[in-house]
Parts: C-alpha cells; sequence; structure tokens
C-alpha cells in the first residue's frame, strides 16, 4: 500500500534524497578509518538509514523499509564494534544505498523492485557475525525500552527522562499524542492492531497510557464515544508529517522541544490534558531539535512546505510517473521571513505610490521611488540567494565514483575536493553535474595511469585528481586536473586526420593547445577499446555541447606525463550583476563590476607623461606599474569616431596611438609602424592652433579592469554610472562574437552589450605572461633610466625651504657677512674682486619665504649672459649625486622648474635662467629665431636620456619657440627621425646615452643621403677636448654644454640660420 | 457463542471470534451477568480472538476494573501473538494479568 497523499510521499522523497546525499561518502570514510570507527560518523548513517526505514515504514514503502532496515543492522554492528568495515563490506553498503536511491527516486515502482540480492548479501553480513548481534541490532529501537516498570505512582508516564534524551539525542522528535481509540481509530475503520503497529513502525512507543478510567466499568460502561490514550512517542519523521501517522488533529499532538520540556510533562502527575491546546506543531520547527551537528546543516534549512494541504502549483494527481529532477528547493526560514517582510515592504509602497499618483505629489513619489528602489534590490539579493548552492552538493559525490571505477580499474587514485562551498545558482549546479562526472570518470580512467605504470614513469603509485572550484573575474571556475599521463596532441590530431575531422593541413598549422583541444570534437573518443566506464557512448563533445548550453567554456590544458587540466567556467548567466556602463563611439557598454579595478582619467595634458609606448603596444604608467592598453574600439574593430566639440557631429577618429608624439616611447620591440603619421583628413585640427589633444573631452578615460591574473587598461571615451544590469543571453546570431557576454536593456529601453573582459584580453592577445613580462622589462628600463646621476648643488633660501640647481650651472659658492652686502635702489650688489656683483634672493621672483636671518650668506655665483651673478642662499649647501625625477607640474611657477624630493624632503628645483630674467630683462637681448619658409615653427629633435636634463633642455628651447620632439635615446631618435624627417630641422643630442650613443647617431644621420644636411648639435655636459674632437669626426655641427642656455640658443640659431637661410 | 465454564470461584470465558464490532456488546453484557456472581477469578480465554478493536479493549478494561472492585482478579489467557503486542506497545501488559 503506497500513501495516496502525494504530497506527504513527495516530502518524504525529498527528504530521504537529503539523507542519502551524504551517505555514499561517509560510508567511505568510515571504511577509511576501519578499526578506529568514528562513532559520530557512523550514527550518521545509521540515522540517515533509520530514518528512510521510517518513513518508508509509515508510507507502505515496504522495499525501502526492508532494505534501509538491513542497512541499519548492519552499521550498527559496526557501531558496537562488532563488525570492521572492510573493502567487500563497503562495497555492500554502497550497492545497497544506491539501489535505496534509485528505489526513492522511483518511490511509485520501488515495491517492484528486487532487493532480495541486497538482502541477501547484508544478512550474510549480519548472520555471519554473531547471531546474539543480530537480534540485537534488527530491533535497535528496543534499546531504549530498557527503563521497565519502576511503576511510580503518580506519574503518568513510567519512563525515565533519560530514556527520552537519549531518543532526543539519536535526532528523535518527541511527541506526546493524545488521541482517542474510539474517534481516532474505530469509527475511521481502523483496527486497533493496525494503529498501533503503525504507529510502532515508523517510531518508538517511549510510553502509552490508555485512560483506563474513562472506560469505566462493566456496571458503567463509558466508552460509546471516547477512550482516550495518550503516547509518548519518539519519531525521525518531522512534525509536519507526523500528523499524518496518527491521522489525527493538530491539536492532538504536541512536540515536545527539549529535555527540560520533557522532564515536566514526565513529571507532571496530573493527566497533560492542560495542554489541550498546543501550540502548533508546524510552528515549532525542527531547530529546536538538539540535532546531532551532521543534520544541523539540514536543519538550518527547514522546509516551509504547507503540510498536507495541497501546494497550488504541484499536480494533485497521482500518477505514478518516477520523480527524478528536483522540483522543490529547501530554504532557511530566515529567508523566507525576509522575503516576505519585503513583499509586505512593496506592497505598502505600491499602495503609495498608486495615491501619490492619484494625488500627483511630485515629492511624495520621489520619497517613494527610492523606497521602491531599495526594496527591488533587497527583493534581489533575498530571492538569488534562495537559488544559490554550495558546487559541494555535487561534488560529494565524487569521492564514490572515483573509489568505485579506481577498484574496477585496478588504481589507485585519490580525489581531492577544493572549494566546496563555492557557491552556484541551482540551475546551473543541476546541469553540471553529469558533464562533471564524465570529466572525472575520464581523468581516472583515462588519465591515472595504473600503478606500475606509474612507478615506471617515477611518479607515486597513486594518482591524484582534483576537483576544484573557485571564483574568477565574476565567473566560477571549476578544474578537474589529474596527474595523469596527460594527452599526446600529435597523437589526437593524428587521430583526428584519420576520423576525418580536420585535414592534415589544417593539423600542422594547429598548436599543441588546439590539438588537444580536438578531443572536444565530436565524434572523437580517445580511449582505445571502449571501456564500460567512461565508453558510454558519450563523448567530450556532449560535455562541451552540455556546458556551452550553459554558457560556459571548457578548456583543456596537457602536458604528457604531467597530467591533464580541464577548466570550465561557468558565466554569468540568470543573474542580476552591477556594472559600469560606458561608451565608446557612440554606444553604450556595460563592464561587470567585478571585472573593474579603478577608473583613471588622464587630462590631456598629462597625456604625453603617462601614456607611453613599449614597442607597439601603449602603456599607461600607474603607479609606477606599467599598465598595458586596449582601446576598446580596437578590441571590438569598431571604426573610431570623435564628436566634433564644435557642432557635435561624429567625424572619423584617424589617430592612431593614444599616446601622442610628445609621449616617450621606449626601445623595446620597437615598431616602425606604430610611430604617428600626419593626419590630412582632419587638417583644421592641426592648424588651427587649438590643439585638439590640449581639449579636455580628449584626456583619455581608462577603465583599469582584471581578468584573472591579467590587468589592464581598457580606453573608452566616456564614462557613465554604474547601474545594476539584467544579464539576458545574446542571440544566436551574435553568439559566436567573443567579445560579449551578453547584453542588457538600459533605463532607457536601449541595449547595451556586456563585455567579457578576460575574451577582450584574449582576443586583441594581451596574456598575462606577455603583459607581465613586458612589464618587468620596462620597468627595468625605466629604473635604468632613473640612474642617471644628477650632481646637485642643494641649498636653502629659508630654513625649511630647499632648493636645488643643477652643478655645472655654478661657477663658484662664496660665504659674505650680511654687512657685506650693499643696497643700491632696489637692486643688491657685493663687491666682489673689485667689482659689484649683482645678487638675486629667490623670493624676488618666486612665491617663497624671504631668506633666513642668518649672519654669514652663501653666495651661489653663475655666469648668465656672459655676466656673472650671485644667487643668495643660506646654508647647508651640499652636493649631491642623485637620481631624481622631476614633477614639472605640481609645484611650478616662474624661476622653478620644478620639484623633486630629495632625502625625504621636497625640493624645487630652480631655473636661475627665468630667475635672472625676471630681475634683469634688460640683460637679455632679444634672441633670434629663425622661422621656415612656411612660417612654420622650427622642430628640433631632442635626444637625451636623462629625464632631467631633457626636460631642462626642452624647456629652454620651448621658450624660444621651438617644436621639440624628445626621445629617450639615440636609436629611439634615429626611428623617430626616420619617420618624421619632413618635420625635423635640427637634432640636439647627448653622447653619453644608451641604446646608441649621440656619436653613433650623428655618424648615421651624417652618412645617410637623406639627412646628411640636417644639422646635429651635440650636448654635453663637459666638453672636453678629446669629445669634441670625436664629434666633430663624427659630424657634429656644434657643441654646446648642456645647460649654458644663451650659448645654447645662440648655437642653435648659427646652425639653423646657415642651413635654412643659405646664402645669409 | 460464548462459551463459560466455571469451577468454584473461577468462571473461565472464551469468546468464539472476535472482539469487535457488534460483539463487544454481547461480550459486556455476558460479562456484567457473571458480575454479578461471587467470583474470585475470571478468566477469559481469547484463543479465538484474534482482533480486538477499541471498544472491545475498552470492555476489558472495564471488566478488569469492576472485578477489581469486587476485589477479584481478571486474567486473560492464551492470548495471541498480535493481540500481546498490542498490549505491549500501549503498556496495557502492565495493567492486565496476562498469562
Amino acid at each position: 500500500m503506497i500513501i495516496e497523499d502525494e504530497e506527504t510521499l513527495q516530502m518524504y522523497v525529498e527528504e530521504s534524497r537529503e539523507h542519502l546525499a551524504d551517505i555514499e561518502n561517509d560510508i567511505l570514510a568510515i571504511e577509511e578509518c576501519g578499526e578506529n570507527i568514528d562513532e559520530e560518523l557512523v550514527n550518521k548513517v545509521f540515522r540517515a538509514a533509520h530514518s528512510i526505514k521510517g518513513g518508508a515504514g509509515f508510507m507502505g514503502l515496504n522495499n525501502i523499509k526492508e532494505l534501509s532496515h538491513k542497512m541499519e543492522n548492519v552499521l550498527g554492528m559496526i557501531r558496537d564494534g562488532k563488525l570492521i568495515p572492510n573493502a567487500e563490506i563497503t562495497n555492500i553498503l554502497l550497492e545497497a544505498s544506491d539501489v535505496l536511491r534509485e528505489m526513492i527516486n522511483d518511490v511509485h515502482n520501488s515495491n517492484d523492485v528486487d532487493i532480495s540480492r541486497h538482502v541477501d548479501a547484508l544478512n550474510a553480513i549480519t548472520e555471519s557475525k554473531s547471531a546474539a548481534g543480530d537480534t540485537e541490532k534488527q530491533q535497535p529501537e528496543e534499546e531504549q525500552e530498557t527503563g521497565e516498570p519502576g511503576a511510580r505512582e503518580g506519574l503518568l508516564f513510567d519512563v525515565e527522562v533519560e530514556e527520552v534524551n537519549k531518543a532526543i539525542q539519536k535526532g528523535n522528535f518527541i511527541y506526546l499524542v493524545n488521541c482517542d481509540l474510539i474517534a481516532d481509530v474505530q469509527e475511521k475503520g481502523k483496527t486497533l492492531n493496525d494503529f498501533i503497529s503503525g504507529i510502532n513502525d515508523c517510531g518508538q512507543i517511549l510510553d502509552c497510557h490508555v485512560d483506563t478510567e474513562s472506560a469505566g466499568s462493566l456496571e458503567n460502561f463509558l466508552p460509546g464515544n471516547s477512550f482516550p490514550m495518550k503516547v509518548l512517542f519518539a519519531s525521525i519523521i518531522e512534525p509536519d508529517l507526523i500528523t499524518a501517522v496518527f491521522d489525527i488533529d493538530d491539536a492532538k499532538l504536541t512536540t515536545i522541544k527539549d529535555e527540560n520540556e520533557v522532564a515536566s510533562v514526565l513529571g507532571k502527575p496530573e493527566t497533560p490534558g492542560g495542554r489541550e491546546e498546543p501550540e502548533k506543531p508546524s510552528g515549532e520547527t525542527t531547530e529546536a531539535m538538539p540535532a546531532v551537528e551532521e543534520q544541523k546543516e539540514v536543519k538550518e534549512k527547514v522546509e516551509e512546505i504547507p503540510k498536507l494541504k495541497p501546494a497550488p502549483a504541484k499536480p494533485k494527481q497521482a500518477e505514478p510517473k518516477p520523480i527524478v529532477q528536483e522540483t522543490s528547493l529547501r530554504v532557511h526560514v530566515q529567508l523566507l521571513d525576509s522575503l516576505m517582510n519585503l513583499a509586505g515592504e512593496l506592497v505598502l509602497s505600491r499602495n503609495q505610490l498608486l495615491q501619490a499618483v492619484g494625488a500627483g505629489d511630485q515629492h511624495q513619489l520621489e520619497v517613494i521611488s527610492q523606497r521602491i528602489d531599495m526594496i527591488t534590490s533587497d527583493l534581489q539579493e533575498a530571492i538569488m540567494l534562495t537559488r544559490m548552492q554550495p558546487v559541494g552538493n555535487i561534488f560529494n559525490k565524487f569521492p564514490r565514483v572515483v573509489r568505485d571505477l579506481a577498484r574496477k580499474l585496478g588504481k589507485e587514485v585519490e580525489l581531492k575536493l577544493e572549494g566546496k562551498d563555492v557557491e552556484l545558482d541551482k540551475t546551473i549546479i543541476e546541469a553540471i553535474s553529469d558533464p562533471l562526472t564524465h570529466l572525472v570518470r575520464n581523468a581516472v580512467d583515462h588519465g591515472i595511469e595504473s600503478p606500475d605504470e606509474r612507478v615506471r614513469a617515477g611518479k607515486d603509485p597513486k594518482g591524484t585528481v582534483i576537483l576544484r572550484a573557485y571564483h574568477e573575474a565574476g565567473q566560477v571556475n571549476i578544474e578537474i586536473a589529474d596527474d595523469g599521463k596527460g594527452l599526446d596532441p600529435e597523437v589526437l590530431a593524428a587521430k583526428a586526420v584519420a576520423k576525418g575531422l580536420i585535414t592534415e593541413e589544417q593539423a600542422k598549422v594547429m598548436s599543441d593547445k588546439e590539438k588537444v583541444n580536438l578531443i572536444f570534437y565530436p565524434g572523437f573518443s580517445t580511449a582505445e577499446k571502449v571501456t564500460d566506464v567512461s565508453g558510454r557512448g558519450v563523448g567530450m563533445d556532449v560535455v562541451k555541447t552540455n556546458l556551452d548550453k550553459l554558457g560556459g567554456e571548457v578548456e583543456l590544458e596537457s602536458t604528457p606525463g604531467i597530467g591533464t587540466t580541464i577548466k570550465i567556467k561557468l558565466p554569468l548567466t540568470l543573474t542580476i550583476i552591477p556594472s559600469l556602463l560606458v561608451s565608446t563611439c557612440g554606444d553604450k557598454y556595460a563592464i561587470p563590476q567585478i571585472n573593474i579595478e579603478e577608473l583613471l582619467r588622464i587630462a590631456s595634458s598629462q597625456v604625453k607623461d603617462r601614456i607611453e609606448k613599449v614597442g607597439n603596444a601603449e602603456v599607461v604608467r600607474l603607479r609606477g606599474q606599467l599598465l598595458p592598453l586596449v582601446r576598446l574600439s580596437d578590441a571590438l574593430d569598431i571604426d573610431r569616431i570623435y564628436f566634433d566639440k564644435k557642432n557635435g557631429q561624429p567625424k572619423p577618429d584617424r589617430r592612431e596611438s593614444l599616446a601622442d608624439r610628445r609621449s616617450k616611447s621606449s626601445p623595446y620591440f620597437y615598431d616602425e609602424e606604430s610611430g604617428q603619421k600626419p593626419v590630412p583628413e582632419v587638417p583644421e585640427e592641426r592648424r588651427t592652433g587649438i590643439d585638439r589633444r590640449y581639449h579636455a573631452s580628449s584626456a583619455v578615460n581608462i577603465v583599469v579592469v582584471s581578468a584573472g591574473p591579467l590587468k589592464y587598461g581598457l580606453v573608452v571615451d566616456e564614462l557613465h554610472d554604474s547601474e545594476e544590469i539584467v544579464v539576458k543571453p545574446l542571440g544566436k546570431h551574435i553568439k559566436k562574437c567573443r567579445g560579449y557576454i551578453g547584453a542588457t536593456i538600459l533605463g532607457d529601453g536601449r541595449v547595451a552589450l556586456i563585455l567579457d573582459i578576460p575574451n577582450i584580453a584574449r582576443m586583441t592577445n594581451l596574456t598575462s605572461v606577455d603583459a607581465s613580462d613586458r612589464a618587468r622589462e620596462v620597468s627595468r628600463a625605466a629604473a635604468k633610466e632613473s640612474e642617471d646621476i644628477q650632481s646637485l648643488v642643494i641649498f636653502r633660501n629659508a630654513e625649511d625651504e630647499q632648493f636645488a640647481i643643477p652643478l655645472g650651472l655654478v661657477q663658484r659658492i662664496e660665504r659674505v657677512k650680511r654687512s657685506e652686502i650693499e643696497t643700491i635702489g632696489n637692486r643688491r650688489t657685493i663687491q666682489y674682486r673689485g667689482r659689484n656683483l649683482p645678487l638675486v634672493g629667490i623670493e624676488e621672483v618666486v612665491e617663497v619665504k624671504p631668506l633666513a636671518d642668518h649672519e654669514d650668506i652663501e653666495i651661489i655665483v653663475f655666469k648668465i649672459a656672459n655676466r656673472e651673478v650671485g644667487l643668495l642662499a643660506t646654508g647647508p649647501i651640499d652636493v649631491l649625486d642623485v637620481a631624481i625625477e622631476i614633477d614639472t607640474d605640481t609645484l611650478k611657477q616662474q624661476g622653478i622648474l620644478g620639484s623633486t624630493i630629495i632625502n625625504g624632503q621636497t625640493t624645487l628645483m630652480l631655473d636661475i635662467y627665468g630667475l635672472v630674467k625676471a630681475l634683469y630683462p634688460s640683460w637679455f637681448t632679444e634672441m633670434k629665431t629663425v622661422e621656415t619658409e612656411e612660417g612654420k615653427d622650427i622642430t628640433i629633435l631632442l635626444a637625451e636620456d636623462s629625464d632631467f636634463f631633457r626636460a631642462h633642455v626642452k624647456k629652454f628651447l620651448e621658450d624660444e619657440g621651438y617644436r621639440v620632439i624628445e626621445a629617450e635615446d639615440g636609436l629611439v631618435a634615429w626611428n623617430i627621425l626616420q619617420e618624421r624627417s619632413d618635420e625635423i630641422d635640427l637634432v640636439l643630442t647627448d653622447i653619453e646615452m644608451p641604446n646608441m650613443d649621440g656619436f653613433a647617431l650623428t655618424e648615421k644621420i651624417k652618412t645617410d643621403d637623406r639627412y646628411k644636411n640636417l644639422p646635429v648639435i651635440a650636448l654635453t655636459t663637459l666638453a672636453d677636448d678629446e669629445s669634441i674632437e670625436k664629434g666633430k669626426a663624427a659630424g657634429v655641427n656644434d657643441y654646446q654644454i648642456k645647460l649654458d642656455k644663451e650659448r645654447l640658443i645662440e648655437g642653435i640659431y648659427k646652425v639653423l640660420k646657415e642651413q635654412l637661410v643659405p646664402g645669409n | 457463542m460464548v462459551e463459560i465454564t466455571s469451577e468454584d470461584n473461577r468462571i473461565v470465558f472464551k469468546p468464539e471470534k472476535n472482539l469487535t464490532g457488534e460483539y463487544t456488546e454481547k461480550l459486556k453484557e455476558e460479562l456484567s451477568k457473571t458480575l454479578d456472581k461471587k467470583i474470585v477469578e475470571l478468566v477469559i480465554d481469547l484463543s479465538n480472538v484474534e482482533l480486538i478493536d477499541s471498544t472491545g479493549l475498552a470492555v476489558l478494561v472495564a471488566t478488569h476494573k469492576s472485578i477489581r472492585q469486587k476485589e477479584g482478579e481478571l486474567k486473560l489467557v492464551n492470548v495471541s501473538e498480535a493481540i500481546f503486542d498490542l498490549f505491549k506497545l500501549t503498556h496495557l501488559d502492565r495493567f492486565f494479568n496476562l498469562n
């Protein structure tokens, strides 16, 4: 007889599934323990079997009951140490649990299943041991019925409190049932025997009290309508089911929660009739039970299914069809409460909204919209939580799979599980179960070698399979890694060719990785022979197809002899994700927030300093590290456009690189293609003098994204808001576009594609190895650059402000007494070697604190415009050789080149020329500059490896109205020259430079027909005769000292004049 | 329908079928009659009884109590396994004098 109530049956089935879920691993663990039994663990399995048995008895599922009962017996013997679990026993138990599971999954036909083999096997185990033990175990419940009579007067129940507690500790629920033998039994057409034994089948009657008083006596026979009986009952059946066992009203049943209550019930002399209105059992959650650890996990998620009342969603007709897929889900009551709460809030808000709309109250509407916004987010979060399940749910079945398989194949395999707690959407969890099983089986069957083979290969005879789940970049990755023989790409390729899957030509051009991934081709099976293990007619292609359906990705990596790793990436589907909206070329895209590290906006004035080229790749300097840049439009292969700032019309953008020509370019991997080309299509942009590069809109917006270990900058046109978006799968026709993981609909109804950040990296051939190697190389180069040592004179003006000036500019330093300084007019001088030395103070030009009031004053003497001038300073004066990098933005002003940090102190780099010029403009004759015929500015290519000098000299030149193209060394200069020779009018080169020094550069220029007329001026810190000679020999037109501005400008002027205005 | 044998102060009652339904009524009446007599021991032989329903049980309980009031004793003999289990489970085995 199978119970009619489909609902109850369903609940039983689900509960039993849960009990069975862990049984396998636990049995395996028990086997592992061997003699040292873990009583807790055995008890857990015992309870599981016991619970299944209990429910089955009550449901009339005789086969299930029988089998679980036999299992229970064996487990009981193990628990009592009468039986030591060996592989044989474990196998029998495992097989029995399999059959049990099958029967549970198809309860309606369970009674037709032949279980005799398993029952016999289990019986054989128990019988082979002591027969006494057998009978004892047959009725394990009876153990508890020890507390015989003792008949204490006044107590209703004749049972020890301890006994009840013991039952509770075993995971039982304790019920106090008030039933009426007339109303609940006789009048319902049941026989007393059936009723009582029915109760006994699904639990243990701790005590029973038939109210003999109410029977009256023969003279005064009362029972015509009532013959009450009270039962103290221990059962593993949960409160929501128990009333069905007794077939009585809830009201007649009390659940006893804890030990205290037990004592009070038992100790109560009167009949517990006072409990006529007990709390509803449904309200008393199972959480109250002091369940044992393992069960706690289950208990945490208490089912809140209305008992016995048919749920509207479920069809009530009991069509006997197998229940395979889970159709319901256990959810924590707390979560449900919060959902209910939120739903309530939502209703309230709706009411308010309707009112506000009716009244047209704008303010109120705003308030409500905020409220609804909040509620929606909370609601969404709560609902998502109900769907998330730990991946351990499916991982846990693999130890068994691996064990069985390994035994069958005679291999030794250890399975390691990692990341069981990683949670995935329920639908995904369910769908990956089969593909994963297949992959794990494959790993054991085909991956791991036999112990002999492994020993021969010098490996541990025991193979390892690792199943690992982890989060990465908004995806969940699952890896199945084995340390087996790996896949031979050549063998695979040959097989694929033999099977006609690919042509030989194709095979030839395939990479090893592509070859091993051939395994996913439909119709490909690597096993030499089809085994009953893995070769079940399902190939890897099916695995792939299944995962594809989920939007997952599968990748295989294998090293022959070392092992194989299969990586499954499960994407964000069915989810709502926070993301950042960006736009490029007028279209909006969403970037999942999880990929975003930070946002970077590089002001147009900073572009030249922060964006550099390494080879032909653009990078941005971010906190001392180089970050590769990818332009979104390039990655997606969109024609770049920009919006004309005058009329808002889109125009094609032809700029080749972000790093404009002013940017630094590193010599590594330099590619001639990557240079700047003129932009004739938009000439007005160049010629109007309003350089678009300087306009605010040409600031570069970079989204720093991470894809696993790889970080890169995605250059977009605009950054918008963060928004929560609903991920919709892409349509079939664009599914193959690798740059997107989905699409979403924005608030304004437009569609935005969601970018697949890791794939974009792949599409643009950015790989983590490349990037890090390249970055390392470049940062090495950068470090080398900054090793360029400068000799600086450090001094102070006010005591706490430090200044520096290159030693090369200083003629000498004198110490004088303050009293020796004379003031004539508003100029200060000092008598020095019979002449008046004009003195300048920094504070006269630069906004700094005045000269400290010291008696001794230092005078630093410079020679400027052919005159000597003294700079007032205070000590201590120091000369330091330091590697510096000058910040030419932050503290720049007239007379100050910029700032740097020396010995932990901010130091201003003094521009002595600027300073003197501000005070004695008359000293400087108007420098003549040369103009080319076209009236265009003279462009000077400046090759200089020191950042400091390059900046310094560049400033001189720019002050004089020259355009300057910078190059870090001779080689870069040479490359630039080749590309842009028509722009360059003069080359100014340092001598000592890495890669190609000034002499070599000059020689190259002078020996090349195209450039031999290009004037070259060599720069050096100190011109010694020998190098002047050498320079002359190389063809240098002039030789100048770097920091002697006048002479340098003069020299340039002379050279250019000769060159450009011949005959003058 | 009820076989009654009596010897000295001992009356043996042997119901001929299951103590269910209307038969319990009849049994009750018969038993009531015997109680008028002075008996020390009432034996109910349950050899022919496989089933007892709630009322039947109530009758047995009531009989037991009545006899006790008269300081007599009720003994149940030849109790079938099923009925023994029933008594045991309901803990009535402590109430009745079973043999």
